[in-house]
């Protein structure tokens, strides 16, 4: 996750979930749930300042701070105030749980971007040898703050059960 | 954080050590067992005991407050996930569709406070039902009922290793609302789960892996 390095490969994830409204922007968790938090934007930017500065550190093996983060990614995917990103997945079948979790209708939007921009969870844990074997399985790439530019929608599609309809473009 | 146990469900050693490396009262063993090895995993046996009956949530650093919630306001007993949403998890079980997916809503309780929480009993549900506490999956199950489904993900593949199959998933996925009513019923009927207690062989996994380097 260093935006300041030349983009080179574009990526495309999925994204489930339970309602769509093209003019509501999508926001990571932390910014949603932070129901009293005095600053959400604030206490959100300084979740991914804090992993982006464990990661470099970890990258120079810096054995506390690979601790730390495996921990701070652990608790970003089981807590929703402590996760920085919109969560994403490389797997549409896994967004597709999400679309329908409880048994009801959801959406699942197909989004595309600058691969360097967002995080790639089990890349960061499989490169620093970082465990996360319980949540491997959601391939999660998280989109730092928001869903906006440099990333895009590329189509949304209704879920209902096997029924599925494109409702963007 | 990974330890190996041959004899051991593959995806346990992990959920033992990610317990057991950040719960706050159980962080300092992991230098003991580092030291001594699998000496000390007897005696680990008692403390990690003790340590999960006690509720106590960090408050993180950097956080700011959340209105009349702060560190200062609450009792330790008030840290208790299940005090918190004045529920008792039999009962969570009992009505599940009740509780589907409840603590992702609106409650009394502002969400960060209820996630610190239910990450909290979580993990203390982890060391007890691994030593061999079976009623340790009662509230389990309900934290997975009312999570999201992240939490429901983690939840239902330590059950599913931790319980033999008798609820939970033998492979990683987003359990259905029919598998979690499924597994309510099962664990209303059982009524007294016994589980084996795998709390020793874990720590002479987990501090072989440590003093082998694999870890630290």
């Amino acid at each position: 996750m260093r935006s300041s390095e030349l983009v080179t490969m574009e990526v495309t994830v999925y994204r489930g979930q339970k309602w769509w409204d093209p003019a509501v922007t999508i926001t990571a968790s932390s910014l949603r749930s932070g129901v009293g938090i005095r600053d959400p934007l604030l206490w959100t930017t300084s979740l991914i300042q804090q992993i982006n500065a464990l990661e470099e550190k970890a990258r120079a093996a810096d054995k506390p701070a690979t601790k730390q983060l495996e921990q701070q990614l652990l608790a970003c995917q089981m807590m929703t105030y402590q996760n920085p990103f919109v969560s994403c997945t490389y797997e549409r079948a896994v967004a597709g749980s999400f679309a329908l979790s409880d048994g009801t209708p959801g959406y699942i939007l197909e989004i595309r971007g600058p691969l360097e921009v967002g995080l790639d969870f089990e890349g960061v844990r499989s490169s620093l040898g970082l465990y996360g074997d319980a949540f491997d399985y959601l391939r999660e790439y998280g989109l730092p703050i928001r869903l906006v530019a440099p990333f895009t929608v590329d189509e949304v599609v209704r879920v209902d059960g096997f029924a599925a309809t494109v409702v963007y473009p | 954080m990974t330890t190996s146990g041959q004899y051991l469900p593959s995806s346990l050693p992990g959920y033992f050590a990610w317990a057991l490396e950040t719960l706050p009262e159980t962080r300092h063993l992991v230098a003991q067992l580092g030291k001594q090895g699998a000496d000390y995993s007897s005696q680990i046996r008692h403390l990690l005991w003790r340590a999960t009956y006690r509720p106590r949530i960090q408050w993180p650093a950097g956080f700011v407050g959340l209105g009349d919630w702060s560190r200062d306001t609450l009792s330790r007993s008030d840290w208790d996930y299940f005090s918190l949403i004045q529920e008792a998890p039999e009962d969570v079980i009992a009505r599940p569709i009740l509780h589907l997916g409840a603590d992702q809503g609106t409650t009394s309780v502002p969400s960060p406070i209820l996630e610190m929480a239910s990450y909290d009993g979580f993990r203390r549900f982890i060391i007890r039902s691994l030593a061999g506490d079976g009623s340790a999956v009662i509230p389990m199950a309900a934290l997975m009922i009312r999570g999201n489904p992240n939490q429901r993900l983690t939840i239902a593949r330590f059950l599913g290793d931790a319980t033999n199959g008798l609820v939970g998933l033998a492979a990683p996925a987003i359990p259905d609302l029919d598998q979690m009513l499924e597994w309510s019923r099962r664990i209303v009927e059982a009524r007294e789960l016994v589980l084996p207690d795998r709390l020793v062989s874990l720590a002479v996994a987990y501090a072989n892996e440590v003093t082998r380097g694999g870890d630290d």
